[in-house]
């Protein structure tokens, strides 16, 4: 892997939304490193999804810049982007449930030329729970599984840069903490990871960066643990954990 | 009884041939999210690109008992491909334009009429209204135990047909953009961020949609007449067997097809044949009513 801390993912004054006009996202910044694992978090209806998509080039950017290892991938379509060295996993209907699982891992691998067997033996390696059912359809798996399929799913085709829609959204806690940890695995072998989570305080606690979207914009950013530790933020975003003025 | 098994047999037999329409119906309404009302004319398409063919080269002698021979069956598959590329030279030409606009599903369906109405005329225009005949040869029916009648050509048309849906099933098992379509038919955005490209995997829906298509008017203008009307008589029964057997499900367009075809065949038995057009209409809304999804189609 090339050198860890360099910023392969940069979001510049995003300005993004469904309708031309009228954006969701009002000029949102992040940049994610290698080998780490950012968050961002923020109330309902603050961009975070839409930040996502606009970076995945499933929504149209209106303004502002995102460069994803060096290339300006702005307002290219989502293959190009996925192409460009992006893996993307969208909160819901995050795999082919009418697929079987081999299906699912080979759509995922879908730009890939020769390496397609060897990817597909390396997903089924890290993940063998994938293995034992790689012949089923996908949507016979229980939501962590399937949590587990979306993952392997996007590292198909090696990207340098994995985004995560909320990806421990209605999981079991012990769920959770196994993909937090997964997470973790794949920021430790130089991966560039990115989260939107409304498990704020989980997620931030795995996390090396954070943000705070709010309405679309930056609120405030920072080493997770500095963020964790805000009672500013654990007012407002974190619960009210750690405050009695959660509802000044 | 007899009655009951001619009828399942003749029924089979057209039944495979609106299959065949109906498979590309069902994956241009799961991928294409619309409704194409052009479809039919696809098939008329492909029967009378197949005649200019053989107005070349001649149906050929005939063979194995057939009213024709090898050089209709190569007619066939010129005009597959044929018109599978002139139903994606409408999709550049019509509906891609509509969709980059943004339009809605309803305005695909309109536009799809329209380009029906164009498309039948164009037929018109340059072979007129008469019928035509690939071949002149006759053929009599053979009885087959336990005593159906049968027609030769029937049997081979209903082989070639399983053999195309055959061929369509293992592409779309197995071949890396066969998988990508059905991904597509479930989640165009997931597709996407997967690294699919959205205009290739439209332009092999497409292609296939149109070849299918071709070959089924092939075979239904070889029983036993072309005339332009040929894909829009067959209209209704292709979108009842597509939504029948589930939008995007290739084994329910075919069991949907086979159903329309049987069903159609023994209605006739008790009423009289100028009903026929309708049962594909009394079917259509039997499942709307009981099974809006179709019998193998993904709940949405």
């Amino acid at each position: 892997m090339a050198k860890r801390g360099e910023v392969v993912l940069r979001a510049e004054q995003v300005v993004a939304g469904y309708v031309k006009g009228l954006p969701i996202v009002h000029g949102a910044s992040l940049e994610v490193a290698r080998g780490e694992v950012a968050t961002i978090i923020g109330p309902n209806g603050a961009g975070k999804s839409t930040l996502m998509k606009a970076i995945a080039g499933l929504v149209g950017i209106e303004s502002g810049r995102v460069v994803l290892l060096g290339q300006d991938v702005t307002g290219r379509s989502a293959d190009q982007v996925v192409n460009a060295g992006l893996g993307y996993v969208p909160q819901t209907g995050n795999v082919f449930t009418t697929l079987t699982i081999h299906e699912n891992l080979r759509v995922g691998g879908h730009l890939l030329r020769g390496e397609m067997a060897a990817r597909l033996e390396r997903a089924y390696q890290s993940f063998p729970v994938l293995a034992q059912k790689r012949g089923d359809r996908a949507r016979t798996l229980s939501g962590g599984q399937r949590q587990m399929l979306a993952i392997a799913r996007a590292l198909m085709t090696d990207p340098a840069v994995v985004m995560l829609d909320e990806p421990t959204a209605g999981l079991a806690p012990k769920v959770v903490q196994e993909v937090f940890e997964r997470l973790r695995v794949l920021a430790g072998q130089g991966v560039a990871v990115l989260l939107v989570e409304q498990n704020a305080k989980g997620a931030l606690r795995h996390s090396d960066r954070g943000y705070v979207l709010v309405e679309g914009r930056n609120h405030l950013e920072g080493p997770a643990a500095a963020l964790l530790a805000d009672p500013a933020v654990g007012a407002a975003f974190l619960g009210g954990a750690g405050t009695r003025r959660a509802a000044a | 009884m007899m009655m009951v098994l001619q009828a399942l047999a003749d029924g089979v037999f057209t039944g495979a041939i609106i299959a065949l329409g109906a498979i590309g119906v069902s994956f241009t309404l799961q991928i294409m999210r619309f409704a194409n009302f052009a479809h039919s004319e696809f098939l008329t398409w492909g029967a009378y690109i197949a005649l200019a063919v053989t107005l070349l080269t001649g149906a050929g002698a005939p063979t194995l008992g057939l009213t024709f021979g090898w050089p209709l069956v190569a007619a066939a598959l010129v005009s597959a491909v044929l018109t599978g590329l002139a139903a994606w030279g409408l999709d550049q030409l019509v509906f891609k334009r509509l969709r980059r606009g943004g339009a809605q599903p309803l305005v695909l369906v309109f536009a799809a009429f329209g380009a029906a109405l164009v498309m039948r005329h164009i037929v018109v225009l340059i072979w007129g209204h008469d019928s035509y005949f690939y071949t002149r040869e006759l053929q009599m029916a053979v009885l087959v135990p336990p005593g159906i009648r049968v027609m030769p050509d029937q049997v081979f048309i209903l082989a070639l047909a399983l053999l195309a849906m055959l061929a369509m099933h293992l592409f779309l098992t197995y071949s890396r953009t066969g998988i990508a379509m059905r991904a597509m038919a479930e989640s165009p955005g997931l597709a996407q961020a997967c690294g699919v490209r959205v205009e290739s995997v439209v332009r092999t829906t497409w292609l296939l949609c149109g070849g299918l298509a071709a070959l089924a008017g092939v075979f239904t203008g070889l029983t036993p007449q072309l005339h332009p009307e040929i894909g829009f008589n067959l209209l209704l029964a292709l979108f009842a067997a597509a939504i029948f057997g589930g939008a995007g499900s290739l084994p329910g367009a075919v069991i949907g097809g086979l159903l329309v075809g049987i069903a159609e065949n023994v209605f006739l038995l008790v009423v009289p044949p100028g009903y026929k057009p309708a049962m594909p209409f009394v079917l259509l809304l039997m499942v709307l009513l009981f099974r809006p999804d179709g019998l193998f189609g993904e709940k949405r």
